[in-house]
């Protein structure tokens, strides 16, 4: 059966050619690029299973291989209070013991396929998959089914990995880096249901109790909450068929999941520093709430996010690396949720440099409203984004991963052939009034690293900074200060 | 049962090979099932070439060979790949420097005129070389300096090494990142940064005569210097002794350690053997270090094995993490206990098999995209010197049996001289003295 082709390649590809000069002339001359190929990509197909779980099949025939991803649409968002970790701990437990197999059958059993096993709870989702040969797709399918609906949540294995989870945080809490992206949460989103580590922290990790693993596993992963996608060397019938068999049994538990709303609305914009006196780097971020993933401005926001922070040519890489060496790397991101997800700028630099860089960082967001994304600028981050996007779905699991995005959101799956197009819509006026509207400051500034090193030019400009020493820092609460 | 049938189905790749008369090399593979196209440069030139007293300096001038010349502008090579929807980046290891583009397939001329530029030549200034230079040096920070066990990495290679130039890490360090001059970078390029150094791979969309007319066209010209590229002569002596070397950090909040033995060539025929017991050792949670050390006995917080085999020579690196509430010593314990049964008793049909198809499983995914098939191409061409490594590799690490792998661990761990580093966090200095932290 041939896949249904669309051409949305050559829209990628489109571009007006030789609109910039290289060269002074003679044979060193860059050649102009050529009329562009058309390509494109597979449609996915879906079907539905009677217990409500919806089937996602891409059709990829091209090589041997087979990628299956069941996703939960609830994830850390729906911790219980004060038991961060609690759907990490819950996805990362399927793998680790089913009331047939224990951990390392099942480890032995896929790898013996030559394929991996993998299961997670992150921000609103959950997820298990496998990616195999195709020709093993029966004994991974079988696996895969064991552990997503007949997890044992032994008592041993739950110590074992919290204990391991613990020995991660340990390294991951001496890296400025993740201390700065643990912070941002909660200076971005408060007390709400985004705004604790989605991993736990050093003090829930230990309070979490099977009951509550059992509980959360029980209230979300039901087939009516779920999608079941395959990508690769298979088609919708058989798709459909090792749905039926590998997961038709499965039945909706009582209890409807009510996907939380996070309370972003009572923001304020701060400055915060943690001191880490032995800190080999300083990260910087500034940061606020944005939008959610199914807001209008969607598309609007990766363009200015483009702009600003993605890829080597972007204006914060070019500010801050390529004019003034201050930084191995700046960027941004744009992190889309169920609701309103944050904006991140952020940067890594010498100590010495951390006041500096803020203050960079500060000055492109209020340039991209007074200094217009246009033209070959514009073009370009629509290509980056477009080729980027393109490349995505290159691979089965890539591809797979996008269709795993439209399903934890329930957007629907023509949205993949609808983002090309979408981008390349988006105008100088839409990039200019997202940016006023959601990114420029006031924001809110989160530096990690040795504070005597920048502390005080930073207080020239950021006059209220709270320094918290690292001994002090409590990812538990909102205002972050461990309580005497 | 390693599956046979498989094996047997995996179509050989076909590949086109051509040879400029300046010496470059030109390795292509036609595919036209995406409009684009890979384009990668690999120049025989890694960080075991770094000058003396320039630890970094080939890493660093991987970094000058973005900033242009009278030709090219700076952005150039963001022009041609990100701009239009392609990307572009670049790495450098103990062997080998290689730059890579994926682009739109018409754009396939620009970039290899753009390869061939800066394969010509090179300007800077010392605005732009210092300014580079700092990022390399936020590189090294961001890599060594906020990573806990960033200096524990670097260690290994520093301490393992008795002379060859192996010894000094890719990333260098800040003093002599920063005693690096400008005229070192032109000397750089015209020692190193020549066509008969070089190995250019094509994969993708793109029509062969098209290729030929251009890589003649832009790489054509290019001179090939008369002097010869040098080589490092150095040999590594055998080791005469084992040897503990310990190291304190006060951002390590857990020890670790790692135990070397000096490995073979990565052209050597024991390298599918050393591969496959890397893979039965250290690859993923059903291999013997993660079930023994990180799940069963729980010393370790992580474990792993690698074959790191280079050009001239390589080592066997075993790597752990210790558990929070165990002590170095129990887990070293457990280490050797692993490598005694191993070399003792070697490996299981079943072991083998399972590593047989995860790399099959892994050829796999290198086809998934024209990068991933010009990673390998290049990699046959330039690091085994031979392209149709490609394609025979398969049947080599296929016929591989358990009591080979069993040999060729006993052949280069059993009686050898080690190198043990352990790496304390700080406040453990004053109990963990070297002489505490040995083995009981």
């Amino acid at each position: 059966m041939r896949n249904r082709q669309v051409h949305l390649l050559l829209v990628l590809l489109c571009f007006v050619p030789g609109h910039y000069c290289f060269a002074i002339g003679g044979v060193d001359t860059a050649p102009l690029p050529a009329s562009p190929h058309s390509g494109g990509f597979t449609h996915p197909k879906e079907a539905k299973l009677d217990n409500g779980l919806r089937v996602i099949v891409a059709e990829r025939p091209s090589l041997p291989l087979l990628a299956v991803e069941l996703i939960i649409r609830n994830g850390s968002e729906a911790d219980p209070n004060n038991l961060a970790g609690t759907a990490s701990l819950t996805g990362s437990l399927l793998t680790k013991g089913t009331e047939k197999m224990s951990a390392p059958e099942i480890a032995s059993a896929i790898e013996s396929l030559g394929g991996t096993i993998f299961s997670a709870g992150a921000s609103d989702n959950s997820n298990a998959g496998v990616l195999v040969m195709s020709s093993k797709a029966e004994p991974a399918l079988t696996i895969l089914a064991d552990v997503a609906l007949h997890p044992a949540f032994k008592e041993e294995e739950i110590d074992r990995l919290r204990k391991q989870s613990l020995d991660g945080l340990r390294v991951a809490l001496q890296q400025p880096g993740s201390v700065a992206s643990y912070v941002v949460g909660r200076v971005v989103y408060g007390d709400g249901e985004y705004g604790h580590a989605a991993g736990g922290t050093p003090e829930t990790l230990p309070a979490i109790e099977r009951a509550d693993i059992v509980k959360f596993y029980q209230t979300y992963y039901r087939p009516d909450n779920a999608a079941l996608i395959f990508a690769g060397n298979i088609t919708l019938e058989k798709g459909k068929d090792y749905a039926e068999k590998f997961f038709g049994t499965w039945k909706a538990n009582q209890g409807v999941p009510r996907p939380r709303s996070a309370a972003t609305g009572t923001w304020k914009p701060e400055s915060v520093v943690v001191d880490m006196p032995e800190a080999g780097q300083a990260s910087i971020g500034v940061t606020k709430p944005a939008i959610k993933r199914d807001s209008p401005d969607y598309y609007s926001g990766l363009v200015a996010n483009a702009a600003l922070g993605n890829g080597f040519a972007s204006r914060l890489n070019r500010e801050i690396r390529i004019k003034r060496g201050l930084s191995y790397g700046a960027r941004s991101s744009l992190d889309v949720r169920r609701d309103a997800g944050a904006f991140i700028a952020s940067a890594q630099t010498k100590n010495e440099s951390a006041a500096e860089v803020a203050l960079l960082l500060q000055a492109e967001l209020k340039r991209l409203e007074t200094d217009p994304v246009q033209g070959d600028e514009l073009k370009s981050r629509q290509a980056l984004l477009t080729g980027n996007y393109a490349r995505s779905l290159e691979t089965d699991l890539g591809f797979a991963s996008q269709i795993a995005g439209l399903a934890v959101f329930n957007l629907p799956l023509e949205t993949l052939d609808k983002f090309i197009p979408a981008i390349n819509a988006v105008t100088t006026k839409d990039v200019t009034a997202f940016a006023g509207k959601y990114l420029v400051p006031p924001s809110s500034l989160v530096i990690v690293g040795k504070a005597s090193a920048f502390v005080d030019p930073l207080k020239k400009n950021f006059s209220k900074t709270k320094v918290i020493p690292q001994s002090n820092l409590d990812l538990n609460r909102a205002d972050l200060v461990k309580q005497k | 049962m390693a599956d046979n049938a498989q094996y047997a189905a995996l179509p050989s790749m076909s590949f086109q090979h051509a040879t400029l008369q300046n010496g470059l090399e030109i390795y292509s593979i036609e595919d036209h099932s995406s409009p684009t196209v890979a384009v990668q440069v690999w120049y025989h030139v890694g960080s075991k070439d770094d000058p003396n007293q320039r630890s970094g300096f080939a890493h660093l001038f991987e970094h000058m060979m973005f900033k242009g010349n009278e030709h090219l502008t700076p952005e150039t090579f963001e022009k041609l790949t990100e701009n239009v929807g392609g990307e572009n980046n670049a790495f450098t290891t103990p062997d080998v420097t290689v730059y890579h583009e994926v682009v739109p397939s018409n754009y396939l001329e620009p970039i290899l005129w753009a390869e061939a530029e800066r394969m010509a030549s090179l300007t800077l200034n010392d605005a732009n070389f210092n300014s580079e230079r700092n990022v390399v040096k936020e590189e090294y920070r961001q890599r060594i300096l906020a990573n806990p066990y960033g200096e524990f990495s670097l260690a290994i290679d520093q301490k393992s090494f008795a002379v060859h130039p192996y010894k000094r890490p890719s990333i260098g360090n800040i003093a002599e990142l920063d005693a690096a001059q400008l005229p070192e970078v032109k000397t750089f390029h015209s020692t190193f940064y020549r066509p008969d150094n070089a190995t250019l791979i094509v994969v993708g969309d793109f029509k062969p005569s098209d290729l030929e007319t251009w890589t003649k066209k832009y790489f054509g010209p290019i001179p090939r210097p008369t002097t010869k590229v040098p080589r490092v002569t150095v040999i590594e002596p055998p080791r005469k002794e084992d040897r503990h070397e310990v190291l304190f950090s006060p951002k390590a909040p857990l020890p670790a350690f790692a135990v070397t033995y000096v490995a073979p060539s990565v052209r050597s025929g024991d390298e599918p053997a050393l591969d496959l017991a890397d893979e039965i050792l250290s690859g993923g949670q059903s291999s013997r270090l993660y079930q023994s050390l990180v799940y069963e006995q729980q010393v370790a917080q992580r474990a792993s094995f690698d074959a790191d085999l280079r050009e001239d020579l390589g080592l066997l690196t075993f790597r752990v993490i210790v558990a929070s509430g165990k002590s170095l010593p129990e887990a070293e314990k457990s280490l050797n206990d692993q490598i005694e049964k191993i070399l003792r008793d070697g490996v299981t049909e079943a072991e083998l098999d399972k590593a047989k198809n995860r790399f099959l499983t892994g050829k796999l995914m290198d086809r998934e995209t024209n990068n991933g098939k010009a990673s390998a191409l290049g990699e046959a061409a330039v690091i085994y010197r031979d392209p149709n490594h490609l394609n025979t590799d398969l049947a080599k690490y296929q016929a591989v049996t358990t009591g080979e792998i069993k040999d060729v661990l006993n052949k280069y761990i059993a009686g050898k001289k080690k190198i043990l580093i352990e790496y304390f966090p700080e406040t453990k200095k004053e109990a963990a003295k070297p002489e505490d932290a040995k083995k009981p």
